[in-house]
């Protein structure tokens, strides 16, 4: 068969289906309820028509996450803990996959078992399991105390337990996508690089850190997308306002009676940020597949 | 072992109605007036009577936020009781019809009601009772908005009765049905403010908004002691990070509002929210305040010690304190003159129920005095029933001793601070109010 039989255009059927129900649908009806009202049961009521879009959800969406609105704290939290979530993943996780590409040798699947083990407790499990180990007499605070650092309060709207809890529950999506990068990498470039006269450390930042980096812009957009939507890690973790995200404001819109257009005008205003973020990734994953061809 | 009561549930029962953003951000009038409009336009359906209702009394703008319940009915007060229209279209059944085959069907709160108390309504009438349960109130007017049919008896919170009664959601009751609510419940709530007549509901649980603590863990603690108890909140700065409040608008900003001295607590005036919002932002930086519905195990397990709590989990906290512990460790305060915040749910029966007489019996049967008892022993929460005095709780051993105070007696609910329907404004003032407030 020629290249551009149409059948091959049919194989992407299934997958255009999804994406059409799943994706565009919802996300259609996300825009329709943001851009809509409310009726006298406090339910909103969607615009379908663009015509009769009223944009004073959407408006009062963005300007209450930026510094001065309602819920910019909720915005400033977010950022901070995404960052430095991303930043201790890629400080424990990145070691980690290398080992396992890299050095483990026969020992490999067991490893990357082990590193899958995690995903057979629930979510809210694991979550509630940290709340056993931080609490005021648990065995966080019980081994702090043995080098005179006991007494902790981490469950007291502490944004420390929340950036740990947020890392110890997403690492796994991390570690993955970068030990598939680094995996695929052409040991014969490390050669060549060895041969030309490359330290290891010199062959570790120019060949291997470049030729893994689209892998690990990867594993950030698979645990950055779904944390600025958590809310339940927050609400198990703190419970606290102070520790705040933008997930437990739309958590809190969506639950709040007639805020629902409000919530999904929010949900909107999450999707244009992430949107950029995503954007930036694909420009970044293009150019480095065209450099390669 | 009996299952968890009710507590949880309650996380959603808070009023609410469009945010209004601060001032100066956007142009919140016009939405508001958008909302407004489309109260009388009566999406679904307002009679022509209603509408008339809704024209005639139109909110003065910047007012005392109007007089309009959501729906376009008037507000119902305890000085301005409202009789709820009836409809056209959606009369109350005959009197004297033989009860259906059922099943029934029950849209309830989760874990809101006894299982014996349904095989015994099983086993008197030889019908089946099918169960759907939701978890916020949100939820269900949700899916009884968009049409679900089906169900028989639903138990809405009674501040958003008016506006499902404008839905024309839930229909009239023929009394002739329910002897028990002349028989057994309190005068008071046989002709209720909210609902004059008792035309479209009967009360089902009545609780007490007060204040919980470990007297255990804070032996020199009394409310009491304090000329204005809730202060006692902004005072505990020795104890931050053990003080928490019910993750309730109306519960949060209403304790709030007693604080300051407004007794009125389903008050529109933004000036007084604002107030009350101030007053908690700055509790939440005093005391490290935290947020839950789940106050029984808070308190039953001292991660909290002192906490804003419902009448009802505390009347059952003995189920959920580890074994060993006394319930005396547990106080509940809430005024003994009654001038305190209560709240309440009730029983309607669907427009459209298929099973309508059935639907009025098991109304009647949840207001039999037996049934009350044997429903409280699972739920914890009391039924505002002549017979239920805290004496009879205590007979009963559905109370310990030292929590009598979780019970409210007929004379103290009249005096009572009862939580009823926000205005559509005030729900907006409301609303975005406490949303600053979990945002800060």
């Amino acid at each position: 068969m020629s290249q551009d039989s149409p059948l091959w255009r049919w194989l992407a059927a299934p997958g255009v289906l999804w994406l059409v129900l799943f994706v565009v649908v919802p996300g259609y009806a996300v825009l329709a309820v943001a851009m809509g009202e409310i009726d006298t049961l406090l339910q909103p009521v969607p615009a379908w028509n663009p015509f009769e879009w009223n944009v004073g959800f959407v408006k009062e969406a963005f300007s209450s996450v930026v510094p001065g609105g309602v819920y910019w704290s909720a915005t400033r939290n977010t950022l901070l803990y995404v960052a430095a979530t991303v930043a201790l993943c890629f400080a424990i996780g990145y070691p980690v996959a290398y080992y396992i590409a890299c050095k483990a040798g026969r020992t490999k699947g067991l490893l990357l078992a082990l590193i899958f083990l995690p995903f057979w407790v629930s979510y809210l499990m694991r979550m509630l399991a940290w709340i056993g180990l931080l609490s005021a007499d648990g065995y966080v605070n019980e081994a702090l105390g043995w080098v005179g650092l006991g007494g902790n309060d981490w469950l007291n709207g502490n944004p420390f337990s929340v950036i740990a809890a947020l890392t110890y529950g997403y690492i796994p999506y991390f570690i993955l996508p970068v030990y598939a990068g680094l995996d695929r990498i052409d040991l014969r470039l490390l050669e060549a690089a060895r041969d030309l006269g490359a330290s290891r450390p010199w062959t570790f930042l120019r060949v291997t850190l470049p030729l893994s980096w689209p892998s690990v812009l990867a594993g950030i957009v698979l645990i950055v997308l779904p944390m600025f939507g958590d809310y339940y890690t927050n609400d198990l973790i703190s419970g606290s306002p102070n520790t705040n995200m933008l997930g437990n404001t739309v958590n809190l819109l969506v639950q709040g009676g007639s805020q629902k257009n409000l919530g999904a005008a929010m949900v909107l205003v999450l999707m244009t940020v992430l949107a950029v973020g995503m954007l930036y990734y694909l420009y970044e994953t293009n150019r480095q597949s065209r450099r390669r061809a | 072992m009996r299952a968890a009561a009710r507590g949880g549930g309650r996380q959603s029962i808070a009023l609410s109605g469009r945010q209004d953003g601060p001032p100066g951000l956007w142009d919140a009038t016009v939405s508001r007036r958008r909302f407004l409009q489309r109260s009388a336009a009566a999406a679904f359906g307002l009679s022509a009577a209603s509408l008339l209702a809704a024209c005639s009394d139109t909110p003065v703008p910047g007012g005392q936020s109007g007089n309009l319940a959501p729906g376009g009915l008037p507000l119902a007060r305890p000085d301005n009781p409202v009789k709820l229209p009836i409809y056209p279209g959606n009369r109350a059944i005959r009197s004297g019809l033989k009860p259906e085959e059922g099943p029934l069907q029950l849209y309830n709160w989760a874990e809101y009601v006894n299982a014996e108390v349904i095989e015994s309504f099983e086993k008197k009438y030889g019908v089946g009772v099918q169960l759907s349960t939701f978890a916020t109130i949100d939820e269900a007017i949700a899916k009884l908005a968009a049409g679900a049919v089906g169900y028989d008896v639903f138990v809405p919170t009674q501040p958003y009765v008016s506006m499902l009664v404008a839905g024309e959601i839930l229909q009239p009751l023929n009394h002739s049905y329910v002897p028990n609510l002349e028989g057994n419940v309190w005068r008071s709530l046989q002709n209720p403010w909210y609902d004059a007549g008792a035309r479209y509901t009967v009360p089902y649980t009545i609780f007490s908004t007060g204040i919980a603590w470990r007297n255990d863990h804070l032996p020199d603690y009394d409310p009491e002691d304090y000329s204005n108890p809730y202060q006692s909140f902004w005072e505990s700065t020795e104890i931050a990070g053990k003080v928490a409040m019910l993750d309730d608008q109306r519960e949060g900003l209403g304790m709030a509002l007693l604080r300051n001295g407004i007794t009125d607590v389903n008050t529109g005036s933004q000036e007084q929210i604002d107030g009350a919002r101030d007053a908690l932002k700055e509790l939440i930086d005093r005391v490290n305040l935290r947020f839950y519905t789940n106050d029984y195990q808070r308190i039953a397990d001292a991660s909290i010690w002192l906490h804003q709590a419902w009448s009802g989990d505390m009347t059952a906290i003995g189920y959920y304190l580890p074994e060993g512990t006394p319930t005396s460790v547990v106080s509940y305060w809430w005024p003994e003159d009654g001038r305190g915040m209560m709240g309440n749910d009730t029983l309607a029966v669907l427009n459209g129920a298929p099973n309508p007489v059935l639907a009025h019996l098991f109304l009647n049967h949840i207001l039999d005095v037996e049934t009350a008892f044997l429903n409280m022993e699972f739920t914890g929460y009391q039924q505002p029933l002549t017979e239920m005095t805290p004496e009879a709780v205590l007979e009963a051993e559905l109370v310990p001793e030292n929590l009598t105070s979780t019970i409210i007696r007929e004379p103290q609910f009249e005096r009572g601070f009862l939580q009823g329907p926000l205005s559509a404004e005030g729900m907006g003032v409301w609303e975005s109010a406490w949303s600053e407030v979990k945002a800060s």
